[in-house]
């Protein structure tokens, strides 16, 4: 991680690459970013609020509250999965800290969910959340959310090296844990026993905190804070460990 | 700086495992888990190898394809961790394997060499210095704000070598990469490195031309099957190289 550091530019470098190759010669541009969840968000509201009537007021906003911060989940840690297996040729030629890989394509991805907030935010009000004074909560959590998404990015990319197989578990597990996760349904919808089960997912935890900013207008309870921080600590200490241990290998097995 | 050595490498051994089922699968792990594990064949990519190289020394590798030049320069440069042995290795070490390692197509000249030049370790602001020389080393004025996909691939090479051989490195790196561009840009290229030696930068480069290398190392060291066969003044090794060559190689493991 210090490594790291002194490779900054190389980080900020790996991210602009990633915006410019994205947007260069599309017409539409960075509103391709917004394009997605707003469809994702037209589809679930007719969906779960017309079709299957959800007993949840207001559910756009609600859904966008909880959309948002999944679509920047799943967006980078499927990208994270390939962002070392497919650079094998780069890591055999240069000796840089291959952690600025997956680290590079998480920020990647929160530069563009930072984008979806900014135009979420007011969509939201719009839809009738009433966030207040919350929101200035929302860069704390935005940033320990993303360190939590670091962690298992880490995690993801160095065990997808000896096993290919984790790419696709990632892709399988993300459309399974969308699922289980209160973001287009409300917690409270759930009967009791998966409740506390769905309860115990640290990616709850962090939808439900969304959700309390930025749709219901509260601070999370302090609890919540210390149980986002341990599933963080948590997260970081695991990927660091695994990346570690599997970083060496990766110019010789790639 | 106190250390008389750049590269200081002692008994540095390197093997590598030859698993045809890498990159592997949970099934073959789970298969290991259970005590079946296959028998995995490996090869001695380096066998004892010592060398040392100096402020403003360059050393020469020779030796037949397969010797072990290119594994010694990865891991002289840190991307290959030996088996065995010690490596130390005072400052920043730039490693020309590929020119342009990195270099985007659809990015232009200039975002090209900036990327290059942060994989190479080094900031933002020293970039923006030497970006300047960068460009006129290369003589792209005018393509830098083109794709890099609609250069030459003799462009392309000498954009590389322009970013490597302006990053400041202490260690210099150099795999068959001496061969760039046209006979004057070549010869600029020739010193340049040239310049650098004499401002203190330590060289190791892997060539098969013979008299480039006798021009430029005053040592060498000829390496065979991951061991080093003979180490002395780069005439002296290239000699020995042409004399014991028959012996040497595919083609002594072949007859």
């Amino acid at each position: 991680m210090i490594r790291l550091l002194r490779y900054r530019t190389l980080v900020a470098s790996l991210v602009a690459r990633d915006l410019k190759l994205k947007y260069r010669g599309s017409l539409l541009g960075v509103c391709w970013s917004l394009l997605n969840p707003l469809l994702l968000l037209a589809v679930y509201t007719v969906a779960f609020s017309h079709v299957m009537r959800v007993d949840q007021p207001n559910y756009p906003a609600f859904l966008l509250s909880g959309l948002l911060p999944w679509l920047f989940f799943a967006g980078a840690l499927r990208d994270a999965t390939v962002s070392v297996t497919t650079q094998g040729a780069l890591l055999r030629k240069l000796p840089f800290p291959a952690e600025s890989l997956p680290v590079s394509t998480v920020l990647f991805h929160l530069a563009q969910f930072g984008l979806a907030l900014l135009a979420g935010i007011p969509l939201s009000l719009l839809a009738g959340s009433r966030p207040g004074w919350t929101l200035a909560l929302l860069p704390a959590l935005v940033a320990l959310h993303a360190l939590f998404v670091v962690g298992l990015a880490l995690l993801v990319s160095a065990l997808s090296v000896p096993y290919r197989d984790v790419i696709h578990l990632t892709e399988v597990g993300l459309l399974l844990l969308f699922w289980l996760t209160p973001v287009a349904y409300p917690l409270a919808l759930a009967p009791p026993a998966l409740r506390t089960l769905l309860g115990l997912s640290p990616i709850t935890a962090f939808s439900a905190a969304y959700q309390d900013l930025l749709f219901f207008g509260r601070a999370p309870a302090g609890l919540a804070w210390l149980a986002l921080l341990a599933a963080t600590t948590l997260a970081l200490a695991l990927g660091t460990l695994v990346f570690r241990a599997q970083a060496p290998r990766f110019p010789e097995v790639l | 700086m106190s250390a008389p050595w750049l590269v200081e490498l002692e008994a540095v051994s390197k093997r590598f495992c030859l698993r045809h089922d890498a990159p592997g699968h949970l099934k073959v792990a789970l298969l290991r888990g259970l005590g079946r594990r296959p028998p995995s064949p490996s090869l001695l990519a380096l066998d004892d190898v010592s060398l040392r190289v100096a402020p403003g020394e360059a050393l020469a590798l020779v030796g037949p394809n397969g010797s072990g030049k290119s594994t010694l320069l990865r891991v002289v440069a840190g991307i290959l961790q030996p088996s065995s042995g010690r490596v130390r290795v005072c400052g920043r070490v730039a490693p020309l394997i590929e020119l342009g390692a990195g270099f985007h197509p659809e990015l232009t000249g200039r975002e090209n060499a900036f990327l290059n030049a942060a994989l190479f370790g080094l900031t933002r602001r020293e970039i923006q210095a030497i970006y300047e020389p960068v460009v006129a080393f290369a003589e792209l004025w005018d393509f830098m704000d083109v794709p890099v996909k609609s250069y030459s691939l003799g462009m392309q090479m000498r954009l590389g070598f322009a970013v490597a051989v302006h990053v400041h490195a202490d260690i210099l790196l150099v795999d068959e990469v001496l061969a760039v561009g046209d006979e004057d840009f070549q010869a600029k290229c020739h010193a340049r490195l040239a310049q650098l030696r004499g401002a203190g930068t330590a060289m190791v480069l892997v060539s098969h031309d013979g008299p480039a290398l006798q021009r430029f190392c005053e040592r060498a060291l000829l390496l065979d099957e991951g061991r080093v066969v003979a180490a002395g003044s780069t005439a002296d090794v290239l000699e020995t190289y042409h004399r014991l060559s028959p012996q040497l190689g595919f083609a002594a493991r072949a007859s």
